[in-house]
């Protein structure tokens, strides 16, 4: 009897490392991601992105124009995406952020320049001061079908202690975010 | 032949056949998303879009660095030129509109700029928004292309590109 | 520790006997597994293509691409259980139609198949895929989905029963040509009735049973069933505890990690496991057939015990031939199959796990070895990238499924055979092993 009893006993470890494995695995991921850290550019398509810096802050302007004081803070990262090749024009990248586990969207979407020209913008997130501290930028390039996308996951870099230093410093600044101007890649 | 190795002759034969077929589907599923052009006739008319769009004729392709408003003028970024495209089109009933992207010889396209961008409004409507019978069947289409670009354009195309199929796209091409 | 000891024996026994039975049946299996995906592919091509015309034309071809697969499983399955003589082993009658005809396996098995397929949602994952596939070919338009024109909303109620029945109907008919004419290719007709017959109700079904959810949701009694939550919610809200918290935790720990796992990882391989049986046969004679030979029989299902004299037996075998032919021809052998191979012993069937789960793992991985390879690109390329790598996973890792199923089913006939005292019908022993002194004095089992 305890003979049965200790190999019934084995077949459920067994069935539990396999359902183990199976939840490890987890489900066939939609996204390529690209791991990049801050000032390093990344192609997507036929774009390329690199995230310049970054600034907080609890009063919002945008182009000079007052948008509002947020209950917790702000976040603007500012990008330069440029567009060189010669690929299909894509209106619009979802732009996110994550930061503790949790997704972050932005205030607006990034919208690529035209072939031959590059753009500077600023990137507004509203977040949790808790969530600063390794804040990662993602930039999706999706279709309506879509498979299988390419995915840039920015690491802005900053530590807990970069983020309790700022935080102290700039937590009740302004922040300036502008939508940038087209410009001609030199 | 030992049986084993005719299996495995048929196994290759089955393999081939299934890569060739296979290869030959998606190859042309490729070629029906895949959109290639053929130009027009300079200044000639044609339909740019597949699926019943309006009848274009492309009369002139002008670069200027500043553009001309009602209020004041529009000045290019540095490097940076206006392509201004004159067209001509038969106007329909139903209000299709004309959508059509620059096409370099290069295979890099821009789109229409927004005309809320400019300081203010100029002369002719930058869009085909005109009814059957109106007096004016012109349109100004506005492009923003780097100034290297400017020497090398192949004309107009349609922006639309949902449509499969195996033809080519044509591109209006601007009279000598 | 003599619980891991037979545990690792029976482990190595399974792959090592199906390596071997791998290796020698490896050119045939291949062909059988190209030619399956390419006619797959065909029918849900071509299923993608004439949703434009008419979803009900556009299932039709779906179904026969699954009658395709199900063809090649059926054959690959055969394949493997030759080599390991498997037909020898087992105590069938000499004439046994599933040893003749594959058409009369394909009847018997596209029930348990499609539901297989059913449970773990490959069915609708396919109807899914015939839209992408007709936004692919047609460009994106905004026609109406291929699914809501099975709802009863979408294409009406009468007409989704009348189809069913129709079918059902058309089926037995061509059923009873084929048993009195015999031609073979009635048949493969009835089989891809069958299959029509069988996506139609798994489709509309799900259709029905998302509205009645939609349909109790908005009845006023739906409240009554939140009474209990917080009932439960106010005893332990006095115990400090937040219980609507707790529970919603359990639930998501149960529905997003541990179902899931254990559907694929445990009751996805049995249910394989008892198709397979289907294919080689399982123990199981059909209850009229027993009952034609002169002894009463019962019918294991809830209803009581059946005795009836021999006047009414010729009215009530056509009666149940006709309207109860399914429990017989499916719906027992399936449950005897899973009864088969739960009785092995724990052991066995520990092995049988680990092997298919790292069959399961193994293609999930080598799928996301090769995209990510490839790196990310938009749809348009993965519609002409896809396919081949499709091609490749399946021509690596069907075949050892196929033939893992074989082995494990030849090992479960052994084990019974050594657990009843009952030598086997022939040579007993699985390739790669020494063969045992019982075979030399065999006796056959009679029917």
């Amino acid at each position: 009897m305890r003979g049965r009893a200790t190999q019934w006993l084995l077949a459920v470890v067994a069935c539990l490392a396999m359902i183990g494995l199976h939840a490890f695995t987890g489900e066939f991921p939609q996204e390529s991601v690209r791991q990049v850290q801050l000032g390093q550019a990344a192609r997507l398509y036929g774009s390329t992105i690199t995230a310049n810096s970054w600034t907080i802050g609890q009063v919002l302007y945008e182009d000079d124009r007052f948008v509002g004081r947020s209950g917790v803070m702000f976040l603007a990262v500012n990008v330069t995406v440029a567009t060189d090749s010669p690929q299909e024009l894509r209106s619009e990248w979802q732009v996110g952020g994550t930061a503790n586990g949790h997704t972050l969207a932005a205030r607006a979407d990034l919208r690529p320049p035209q072939p031959g020209f590059t753009r500077t913008q600023d990137v507004v997130f509203e977040l949790n001061p808790d969530d600063l501290a390794g804040f990662t930028l993602t930039v999706l390039d999706r279709a309506p079908i879509f498979a299988f996308d390419p995915q840039l996951n920015i690491d802005l870099g900053i530590t807990a202690q970069h983020a309790a230093d700022e935080l102290e410093r700039a937590r009740y600044a302004t922040v300036r975010a502008a939508s940038g101007s087209i410009q001609v890649i030199r | 032949m030992t049986a084993r190795a005719r299996q495995w002759l048929l196994a290759a034969v089955t393999f081939a056949v299934v890569v060739a077929v296979t290869g030959g589907w998606l190859a042309y599923l490729n070629a029906r998303s895949t959109p290639h052009h053929q130009q027009t006739a300079p200044g000639a008319q044609a339909v740019p879009d597949f699926d019943g769009g309006l009848t274009v004729r492309l009369l002139s392709l002008v670069v200027t660095p500043t553009l001309v408003t009602d209020k004041e003028p529009a000045h290019a970024p540095a490097g940076a030129a206006y392509v201004v495209a004159l067209v001509d089109y038969e106007p329909q009933a139903d209000g299709t509109g004309c959508w059509l992207h620059l096409l370099a010889v290069d295979g890099r396209r821009w789109s229409m700029l927004d005309p809320l961008e400019l300081p203010g409004r100029r002369e002719l409507p930058s869009n085909c928004s005109a009814s059957p019978g109106d007096a004016t069947t012109r349109a100004e289409l506005i492009y923003l292309i780097p100034e290297q670009a400017t020497g090398a354009l192949a004309g107009l195309v349609s922006s639309g590109l949902a449509h499969r199929s195996t033809e080519a796209y044509p591109v209006l091409t601007p009279p000598q | 520790m003599t619980a891991v000891r037979t545990l690792l024996h029976h482990l190595n026994q399974l792959v090592t006997s199906a390596g071997l039975v791998w290796w020698r049946c490896l050119p045939r299996l291949l062909v059988t597994a190209m030619l399956g995906w390419l006619g797959y592919r065909f029918f849900a091509q071509l299923a993608g293509m004439l949703v434009a015309v008419s979803a009900w034309w556009s299932l039709l071809m779906l179904s026969m691409g699954f009658v395709v697969r199900l063809s090649a499983i059926i054959i690959g399955l055969r394949i493997a259980g030759e080599e390991l003589q498997i037909r020898a082993a087992i105590p069938l009658p000499q004439d046994d139609p599933r040893d003749v005809s594959i058409s009369h396996l394909l009847s018997r098995t596209l029930l348990p198949f499609l539901g297989i397929y059913a449970v773990f949602d490959t069915v609708t994952d396919a109807a899914n895929n015939i839209e992408i596939d007709y936004y692919v070919f047609h460009g994106l338009t905004f026609e109406r989905p291929v699914l809501s024109q099975l709802s009863p909303q979408g294409a009406g109620v009468w007409v989704i029963v009348g189809v069913i029945v129709a079918l059902y109907v058309a089926r037995r008919l061509v059923d009873w040509w084929f048993e009195s004419s015999g031609l073979r290719p009635l048949g493969l007709v009835a089989a891809m009735i069958e299959g029509f017959f069988l996506l139609i109700v798994i489709l509309s079904g799900r259709q029905v049973l998302v509205s009645l959810s939609h349909w109790v949701d908005a009845r006023t009694f739906r409240v009554w069933l939140d009474y209990p939550g917080w009932g439960l919610q106010q005893v332990f809200g006095g115990l400090g505890i937040d219980i609507s918290d707790v529970l919603d935790r359990l639930g998501s720990l149960w529905w997003d990690v541990v179902w899931p796992g254990v559907s694929a990882m445990v009751v996805e391989p049995m249910l394989w496991l008892a198709l397979a049986s289907l294919v080689f046969g399982s123990q199981v004679l059909s209850a009229a057939d027993l009952w034609r030979k002169g002894r009463p029989v019962s019918v294991q299902t809830k209803r009581a015990h059946l005795r009836v004299g021999d006047r009414q037996r010729r009215m009530a075998l056509e009666f149940q031939e006709a309207f109860f032919g399914d429990l017989n021809d499916k719906y027992l052998p399936t449950f005897q199959s899973v009864r088969l191979v739960l009785g092995v012993g724990a052991p066995f069937f520990a092995a049988f796990i680990l092997c298919y789960g790292t069959i399961t793992i193994g293609r999930e991985w080598l799928m996301r070895a090769f995209y990510t390879g490839l790196g990310g690109h938009p749809a348009t390329f993965w519609t002409v990238a896809g396919p081949p790598i499709d091609l490749l996973v399946e021509l690596i890792t069907e075949p050892l499924r196929w033939v893992l199923l074989a082995t494990s089913f030849r090992a479960c006939i052994a084990l019974f055979a050594a657990r009843s005292g009952q030598p086997e019908a022939a040579s007993g022993s699985m390739p790669g092993e020494p063969p045992t002194v019982d075979d030399a004095a065999s006796v056959p089992v009679t029917p």
